[in-house]
């Protein structure tokens, strides 16, 4: 797997000196409130202590309602503290020990899953065929950590029919409610669960899946269906039978008898391997490969649209530099030269492919042990002006640092769609312990995702989850379940959200946990967006995300967040029906999209407003540069994005709504800090990123900054005045010139086109 | 109180008025005498939309204290009587609003009842759009009321800074116009352009001037993002040089609260009183959202607002601005008439709304919302908020509200009518 690496190649920005200071400033981040001895120690007893009592008096402080309950269970608060500390020492390095190391669980399972699948395919004719069948398709993707699982049909339905889908709802709901679990902890499991190949799956921890439905169904399966196990056998489902029947129609009289999906023939999904069509009774035909140009002709034919057709190289366009700069720019938040030309090397299906990791390097995770270490002190409005910086720090920190630049680009993505502020929270844990689960799950089903935000700590502060009462439901939480975070307006009803709020009520905390507080959770039966019978939140957040207009309103978004600042109606349903392809995967449909010709569409190209945070983080990337972290958060803010700390529920709008006379003025600071150092940014070293071009002619001064800060894309007009000015007496000489014209580039209108 | 105050006679007799007055000036330009309703226009007077961003709790701002029906909705919410003070028979103002209380007796505060829109929608976003484009189905470019206002050439002159909005947070729809958004000021110390280091500064600021001239509109490769940009660069240029030389003219030495909303609204009055050459300024103050334990916190709001709107005020006194601004304090909703039980309340519909100057015709106005005819448990309403705008356009920008509006609405006299 194509990893890009600081410090290779010859136009590397980043030293080991480099990366030394980045330690030191983590460290110092990390002492800032914790004081000097104790800065990245493990957990000790007594540290142990003291975090419960700080947990425990902030508990006070935010529930005064609950405060008998907290301190008559001690036993849970250190529960929680222990939580705390087993999160820092897996962040802190410790190998593959703590929950919080989301993909350590594949990580650890990775020989384990292969000789599972080595055993399997011995045993398992499918599993040969599947193999000479991954030999013929010369387009097999690479194997992500995300992959979605390969495996016979026989299998498949064996668990379909036994195992966890076995087990009634009311178990389900039990399992969630299992005692002496974080939320953020069996979210992270239930992504393991997902994430972990599922021939492994049976021996991981059951309580974390909670799939009803299998893959390949992508239509909503009501409880009847449900009940019966009937889902995904093929026989008992209409919707079943009626795509059968289509394709049946599709293939012609001697078709392919495709039992396993009910995703429309000939979409784009069915180039990768593990998803052509195949079948065990007609297995050459369905193992042939798929001739797409036919696919696309019926599908064109029957006006059904291709779905994400794929960046085919050569044919729709090269993988150049520009390309790659541009995939590493929506991907993360931008390359230094040297990682583009790595990236034009390993090509583009493995360009895209290193996206999709979370090993994040150390320096990066000795940011997010400061981060967990800040966010222990964080707690109460009277300091919250000396307490969010460093946490913000630590993030940026960790931004700026990591080596999957598409983690942190998710969880800030996602932390603008569930937008939670520390304003209301208050409380430094719960937001870091709500960004870490954005970070980890980001990637995965939506459907998860939102599941966990429910019940998160923060969220259930945010919007009054927390003090839903059955006596009279409180429906901030439900409205905007709905309206920002799953449908948008015009998709659901004031009956809906009434109906909604009931469902949610008593969903509570306890000791800074997910608690489903009986005695306030109205038992009733519900009816929300036309389903009758529902009876707790769980089940809203289900239907929710099974509503078409789910993945419609998803879509937009993560086009915003990563094509284009205004796509157009096709586009969104071109990305909508892959993620309905993909079961609201994600990873998945990223995957899809960042190697689409959709995505490499020139007008694409420089069609987004780089945010304040993306923006100044990239910048110091492609520099190698430092900040003093607790003072760059505040710098953010002038620019108009505050690091937990949205302006309301709906999140930044993004776009044009980045620029406003305060926010232009606040970049073009930064521009200056950025080129000069001093407020913020540790002096950036120009001699060296400038090279030999430091004494050359203003033409290749300003060609070599400008493909280091902006990947060469300046007009030409500003490019003549840049180089008129350098080479004038104004421009001064030596690193002071490199400076002048660094600053310039960086305040150019262009600067903040991403 | 302002019974037969017919719109037809107002605005005719206004018209006739204005130009009377207009052929007596020799010195107004020509166009001034091309259409009446050009003539008619003040560009000198200002409006200071104050947007209570969250949805307040009308009901527990503008009090009925004996209806029963609203101590038995709010149990635990309530305001008795004896904390408020008295604006008529039955209905008392919050004592946190003290200052503005003391503007209601001088007649100088007009308090409009139960206003809202037909169909309520109960989003923030979409209510506070649709309050911003003064349209139930607003679109999502759908420019703002106020900036359609401003960018009309009477408003939109040459030089002038028609609207602009003093104060943190992100820009609202309500002052983006067709020529982009409106200038935003949080703080007057961050508008000098950044140079760096003193050694060419001088020569770095012009070099980023002229790369925002330089780049050509058409020929660009960012296409409309970067002409966005482009124009977006060369306006807060022009506009930071403006703000600057207005607000180290102007004063403002009033007791404000140390809550953004001070500090927004002490801005508004520098500006003010600096001669700053603008129409319309906007404020917000978030944070009335108040879906659980709303008493404390709704309190602390309100205090904020009397005491920043109180020495506002008295600012705009002391710089002798007082007879050329009016304030509209208005929110996108009011909250549900029963509290919830997180002892708050979720979102409602119809709410009151203030207007505060001296050009205003102080007292109640509109009729007040009924407790006993809810639809879907919130309060029906019973002034269109559109006739608010239309009163402000009509009567105080003099400017024809039918053309700006889209619809003819009858202006809620809360308007002096000037001479």
């Amino acid at each position: 797997m194509l990893r890009p690496r600081r410090g290779d190649g010859s136009a590397a920005v980043a030293t080991a000196a480099g990366d030394a200071a980045h330690q030191r400033d983590a460290t110092r981040l990390g002492r800032l409130l914790v004081g000097p001895r104790r800065a990245l120690q493990r957990g000790g007893r007594s540290r142990l202590r003291r975090s419960e009592d700080r947990f425990r008096r902030a508990l006070r402080r935010q529930e005064p309602s609950r405060r008998s309950a907290a301190g008559a269970r001690p036993a849970v608060l250190v529960r929680a503290g222990a939580t705390v500390v087993r999160r820092h020492r897996a962040a802190s390095g410790s190998p593959l020990s703590g929950r919080g190391a989301g993909l350590a669980h594949e990580a650890r399972s990775g020989r384990d899953r292969r000789r599972v699948r080595e055993r399997r395919a011995r045993r398992d004719r499918a599993g040969q065929l599947r193999r000479r069948r991954e030999a013929e398709d010369e387009d097999a993707l690479p194997a992500l950590h995300r992959r979605p699982p390969r495996r016979s049909r026989a299998g498949r339905t064996r668990r379909a029919r036994g195992g966890r889908r076995r087990r009634s709802r009311r178990a389900e709901r039990r399992a969630l409610l299992r005692p002496g679990r974080r939320l953020a902890d069996r979210g992270f499991e239930s992504r393991a669960v997902d994430s972990v190949d599922r021939r492994t799956a049976r021996a991981a921890p059951r309580s974390g899946a909670r799939r009803v439905r299998p893959r390949g169904c992508t239509h909503v399966h009501r409880g009847r269906w449900r009940r019966r196990r009937a889902v995904g056998r093929g026989g008992s489902c209409r919707v079943h039978q009626q795509r059968r029947a289509e394709r049946r129609q599709d293939a012609g009289s001697g078709g392919v008898r495709d039992r396993r999906s009910a995703r429309p023939a000939g979409t784009a999904r069915s180039r990768s391997a593990h998803d052509a069509p195949r079948t065990r009774r007609t297995p050459r035909r369905a193992f042939a490969l798929p001739d797409r140009a036919a696919e696309a002709r019926r599908d064109a034919a029957r006006g059904r649209s291709v779905n994400l057709a794929p960046y085919v190289v050569g044919r729709d366009g090269a993988f150049g530099p520009a390309q790659a700069a541009y995939l590493l720019r929506r991907a993360g938040f931008g390359a230094t030269p040297a990682e583009r030309e790595q990236a034009v090397r390993g090509g583009l299906e493995a360009t895209v492919a290193a996206q999709f990791t979370l090993d994040e390097g150390r320096l990066a995770t000795q940011f997010a042990a400061s981060g967990v270490q800040v966010a222990e002190q964080c707690s109460g409005a009277e300091k919250l002006g000396e307490e969010l910086p460093p946490l913000q720090g630590a993030w940026l920190g960790r931004m700026v640092a990591t080596r999957a630049p598409l983690a942190e680009k998710l969880a800030l993505f996602w932390h603008g769609h569930f937008a939670t502020s520390i304003d209301k929270v208050q409380l430094g844990v719960a937001m870091w312990q709500q960004y870490e689960l954005l970070r980890a799950q980001g990637g995965g089903r939506f459907a998860t995702l939102v599941d966990a935000v429910a019940r998160d700590p923060a969220m259930l502060h945010w919007l009054d989850g927390n003090s839903n009462e059955k006596t009279a439901p409180n429906e901030n939480f439900a409205r905007e379940l709905f309206e920002l975070f799953t449908l948008g307006i015009g998709h659901y009803s004031e009956h809906d959200i009434r109906e909604a709020a009931r469902c949610f009520t008593g969903w509570h905390l306890k000791a800074g946990r997910y608690w489903r507080n009986e005695r306030a959770h109205d038992p009733g039966r519900k009816r929300v967006l036309g389903r009758d019978g529902l009876e707790d939140g769980t089940e809203v957040v289900a239907v929710a995300v099974e509503q078409p207009a789910c993945a419609s309103f998803v879509a937009g978004k993560l086009l915003r967040a990563f094509v284009t600042d205004s796509p157009d109606a096709a586009a969104i349903e071109e990305v909508a029906g892959a993620l309905r392809e993909e079961q609201l995967d994600i990873g998945a449909t990223l995957r899809r999209l960042f190697a689409s010709r959709l995505f490499f569409a020139p007008p694409h190209r420089r069609a987004r407003i780089g945010g304040p945070v993306e923006w100044a983080v990239g910048l110091l990337r492609r520099v190698g540069g430092r900040a003093k972290w607790s003072a760059l958060g505040g710098a953010l803010a002038e620019m108009g994005q505050s690091l937990f700390q949205p302006p309301n529920v709906k999140g930044w709008d993004g776009g044009r709504a980045w620029i406003s006379s305060r926010t232009l003025l606040a970049r073009g600071r930064f521009a200056a800090e950025f080129a000069y150092g001093g407020g913020f940014v540790v002096a950036v070293d120009w001699e060296r990123i400038a090279g030999d071009a430091i004494a050359g002619d203003g033409g290749a001064l300003v060609a070599t900054l400008a493909d280091v800060l902006l990947d060469g894309q300046i007009e030409a007009s500003t490019r003549a005045r840049l180089v008129a000015f350098a080479d004038s007496a104004d421009g001064g000489s030596g690193a002071e010139r490199a400076m002048r014209v660094a600053q310039l580039l960086v305040s150019a209108p262009e600067a903040l086109l991403q | 109180m302002s019974g037969g105050f017919s719109m037809a006679t107002t605005r005719r007799g206004f018209l006739v008025q204005a130009l009377g007055a207009a052929a007596t000036l020799p010195l107004l330009p020509r166009f001034a005498f091309a259409r009446a309703a050009l003539a008619a226009a003040r560009p000198d007077r200002i409006v200071v939309l104050l947007d209570l961003a969250g949805g307040n709790d009308g009901l527990n701002t503008v009090v009925p204290h004996s209806d029963p029906l609203y101590l038995a909705a709010r149990p635990t919410l309530r305001i008795e009587a004896a904390g408020l003070l008295p604006l008529a028979d039955g209905l008392g103002l919050r004592s946190e609003l003290a200052p503005l209380h003391r503007r209601f007796e001088a007649g100088e505060l007009a308090i409009v009842q139960g206003v809202g829109y037909p169909n309520p929608d109960l989003s923030h976003f979409k209510s506070t759009d649709i309050w911003h484009s003064a349209s139930l189905t607003p679109t999502e470019y759908s420019p703002g009321w106020i900036a359609r206002v401003a960018d009309r050439p009477e408003f939109a002159g040459s030089g002038r800074l028609p609207l602009i909005m003093c104060g943190g947070g992100p820009v609202p729809r309500a002052i983006v116009g067709s020529r982009g958004p409106a200038p935003q000021v949080d703080r007057i110390d961050q508008l000098r352009p950044a140079a760096g280091p003193e050694a060419g500064a001088a020569a770095r600021v012009a070099e980023q001037k002229a790369i925002a001239e330089a780049i050509s509109t058409s020929g660009g490769s960012g296409g409309a993002a970067l002409a966005f940009l482009r124009d977006a660069a060369r306006a807060t240029q022009r506009q930071a040089v403006q703000i600057e030389q207005a607000a180290s003219k102007g004063r403002a030495s009033g007791d404000y609260p140390a809550a953004p909303l001070g500090g927004a609204l002490r801005l508004a009055a520098q500006l003010i009183g600096g001669g700053l050459d603008g129409s319309a300024y906007y404020v917000r103050q978030d944070g009335y959202d108040t879906h659980a334990f709303q008493r404390d916190q709704h309190a602390l709001l309100l205090r904020d607002l009397g005491q920043a709107l109180g020495a506002f005020w008295d600012d705009v006194v002391a710089a002798g601005a007082a007879d050329r601004v009016v304030v509209l304090a208005w929110s996108e909703f009011g909250r549900r008439v029963a509290e919830n039980g997180s002892k708050g309340t979720d979102h409602g519909a119809a709410a009151p709304l203030f207007v505060l100057g001296k050009g205003v015709r102080g007292g109640l106005h509109g009729a007040a919302p009924r407790l006993d005819a809810l639809i879907d448990k919130n309060l029906v309403h019973t002034t269109d908020f559109r006739r608010v705008y239309a009163a402000l356009l009509d009567d105080w920008l003099e400017v024809d509200s039918t053309e700006l509006l889209g619809e003819r609405f009858e202006p809620v006299p809360v308007i002096r009518r000037s001479s």
